[in-house]
């Protein structure tokens, strides 16, 4: 894994869209999120899914960035879920908060399917 | 031109400001207070870093603003007016002016700073929008307030917690290069670095031995920073001057912790540029060097561990083949020696050790004779058993080839061991063959203690004919014979009966050993080996040995 962050966006249909990403979500890779999802959002899309499957570690500053990303979502009326996540990230946005307002899910189907509004 | 001023407007404007949502509040403010004043162009600025500012209606130049930030950076949240002159520069070319600034403050902390191309047309009620508005910025402020030390909170929760996670993996995994992983990755997390590197020393435990060393990002350093490391944190933060090995590693700032276990600095933790939301690098602070310096500890007790639970398992292991190899050897010795004709025997063997070096066995032969021996292998341990059960195995099937001729007998052992013994150790043999109808001993003494022959109340020593066997390849033994008369008593026995020390360091020594065979002429043989084991051990009085001891008692009747 690099600590420089890829991400790639796959759109599973019109409203959704699923965020990979590869490498460290620090500052630079939090913004580079940021920066995809404001253009996702800028686009009528709101409901996100961070596939973070081949992310291992995220500093507290790459946490605050995602924070922003959460609160520009529900401010819309969208959704946010994250996938994949690592037990020590997963511990991580549990205490963060990040947890409190978006889902975590095991694997990217059934949180599309919850983006999508299909299962509560 | 100047619109009028609208109080409630202003008012209404400033009720509307969603303080948690609003993205720029500071906008929405300067419209509230130019709707209250009547100005028609205006700035605000919020001095407290991070600098946000509002502009309506100007237009100023990139020197002006330079200059505006300069002066609040240095301000902060003291500022109460703007520098002499500034405003000519953010209001030109619009001249002639009637600037007025604005201070909203709450509690002595100036929360904003409005500058008005004119001063308010209503004064009473352009009082209280100020003040509506300096409320309103006030609760904007204790908010961000309030979520940041919430955040700050989070984030101490989670280095405990991450502290903890580590805490709990190394009591329940062995796996170091995991763990390993676990304390870089975590220490790069918690401090905001941008790299960080681990290396650590793990000779005589944990992984394999050698050096682990785990990059993230660009590597900081190599092993040889393992051949000069501080035994205290370092940090070095803009420029300072750094250990030699990490001159040229790729970061502006540095923050080292050493791992440090049983006194002994194995590793190190290094981790580079820590960086701030605004995409630069901060310096690392103490805190973060005490942070470090607890994941180095982490990671030392889990090195300790690691090698703890090595040693461990390799005890357990040793202690296995050792059980191991004195079952074999408990079936190898005599338990009980056979009734022969002409002989009374005796004899007996005290391991240091689980399992030991010493050897000794009867062997009654066809022809009526007996065969007996006493042997000691060099060296102890699980190695020295192996030898002796080769000695065993060798005595015992050479002697179905017939003993006629003893040199040669020993000659054919001795060739024998030489082959199997790859680590040359070497064996030394007192074999000896009675003939009841000659009242004979023959014996080669290869390279052992001589035997003491006790024959009408004089002791005679047996001395070696000839090097020890299974480590000179061209090596010759010599053959004697005593005669062994009914009453005659032959005592063999290892070194270490004579060579036991007690607790003044001094060995039992032969004079003792043949003061006491020559005493017991008259015991029968058991009794006699008893009281031989008996006497070594009220000599020595419980001082740990560090050899075998092994009596053999073969007297004539």
């Amino acid at each position: 894994m690099s600590e420089i962050l890829k991400v790639t966006v796959e759109r599973p249909d019109a409203a959704v869209a699923v965020l990979r990403t590869d490498g460290y979500i620090n500052n630079a890779g939090g913004e580079e999120i940021a920066r995809q999802a404001y253009a996702l959002m800028g686009g009528g899309v709101n409901r996100l899914l961070l596939d973070l499957e081949k992310t291992k570690i995220v500093n507290s500053i790459g946490i605050s960035i995602l924070i922003e990303i959460l609160e520009k979502l529900l401010d819309s009326g969208g959704r946010l879920a994250f996938c994949r996540l690592t037990p020590t990230i997963e511990k991580t946005f549990q205490i963060m908060g990040l947890a409190q307002y978006a889902r975590i899910f095991p694997a990217p189907d059934p949180a599309v399917a919850w983006l999508r509004g299909e299962t509560d | 031109m100047h619109p009028g001023a609208d109080i409630l407007g202003a008012h209404a404007r400033l009720a509307a400001i969603d303080p948690a949502a609003d993205e720029n509040p500071l906008a929405h403010v300067l419209a509230a207070l130019l709707a209250g004043s009547g100005a028609a162009r205006g700035l605000a600025v919020d001095p407290s870093p991070p600098l946000r500012r509002a502009l309506h209606g100007l237009s100023p130049d990139a020197a002006a603003l330079a200059r505006l930030d300069r002066f609040l950076e240095q301000a902060g949240s003291s500022a109460t007016s703007f520098p002499a002159g500034l405003e000519g520069e953010l209001f030109a070319p619009e001249v002639p002016f009637d600037a007025r600034v604005v201070p909203l403050t709450a509690r002595d902390e100036t929360l904003a700073l409005v500058l008005l191309d004119r001063p308010p047309q209503d004064p009473v009620g352009f009082a209280s929008v100020a003040a509506h508005a300096a409320s309103i910025l006030a609760v904007i402020r204790m908010s961000q307030r309030v979520s940041k030390a919430d955040f700050e909170l989070k984030y101490r929760v989670w280095e405990l917690q991450s502290l903890y996670d580590v805490g709990l993996s190394i009591a329940g995994t062995l796996d170091f290069e995991s763990l390993a992983d676990d304390i870089l990755m975590s220490s790069i997390s918690l401090l905001n670095a941008r790299t960080g590197t681990l290396i650590v020393r793990t000779s005589g435990g944990a992984v394999e031995d050698g050096v682990l060393v785990k990059h993230f990002g660009a590597p900081l350093a190599g092993p040889e920073i393992l051949s000069s490391l501080p035994d205290h944190p370092c940090r070095w933060n803009d420029g300072a001057e750094r250990m030699g090995v990490l001159t040229n590693a790729p970061a502006e700032k540095l923050l080292l912790a050493p791992i440090v276990a049983d006194g002994r600095t194995l590793g190190v933790l290094l981790m580079a540029d820590k960086e701030n939301r605004a995409g630069g690098i901060d310096d690392f602070s103490p805190g973060d060097e005490r942070i470090l310096s607890l994941f180095g500890n982490q990671a030392a007790i889990a090195l300790e561990n690691a090698r703890l639970h090595r040693e461990a398992v390799e005890k357990e292991r040793m202690e296995r083949e050792i059980e191991l190899a004195a079952s074999i050897q408990k079936t190898i010795l005599p338990t009980a020696l056979p009734v022969v004709g002409g002989l009374r025997l005796a004899g007996g063997n005290r391991p240091t050790r689980q399992v030991g070096g010493d050897y000794f066995d009867v062997f009654p032969l066809p022809d009526g004779r007996t065969a007996f021996c006493v042997a000691d292998v060099a060296g102890k341990g699980v190695p020295a058993a192996l030898l002796v059960s080769t000695v065993h195995a060798c005595l015992r099937i050479l002697l179905d080839t017939g003993v006629a001729d003893l040199p040669g007998f020993v000659a054919r052992v001795h060739r024998h061991l030489l082959g199997f013994s790859s680590t040359r150790k070497f064996v030394t043999l007192f074999f000896a063959v009675f003939d009841p109808l000659r009242q004979e001993v023959r014996y080669v003494n290869a390279g052992h203690n001589p035997g003491i022959l006790i024959a009408g109340g004089e002791a005679n020593l047996l001395p070696a004919g000839g090097p020890p066997i299974g480590i000179l390849p061209d090596c010759v033994h010599r053959e004697a014979a005593v005669p062994l008369r009914p009453g005659d008593t032959l005592v063999l026995y290892s070194d270490g009966i004579t060579e036991a020390v007690n607790g003044a360091d001094e060995e039992f020594g032969m004079e003792r050993l043949i003061a006491l065979v020559k005493g017991g002429q008259g015991e029968p043989p058991e009794t006699l080996s008893s009281r031989v084991f008996g006497a070594v051990s009220e000599f020595t009085r419980g001082v740990a040995q560090y050899d075998d001891q092994t009596v053999l008692i073969a007297r004539a009747c």
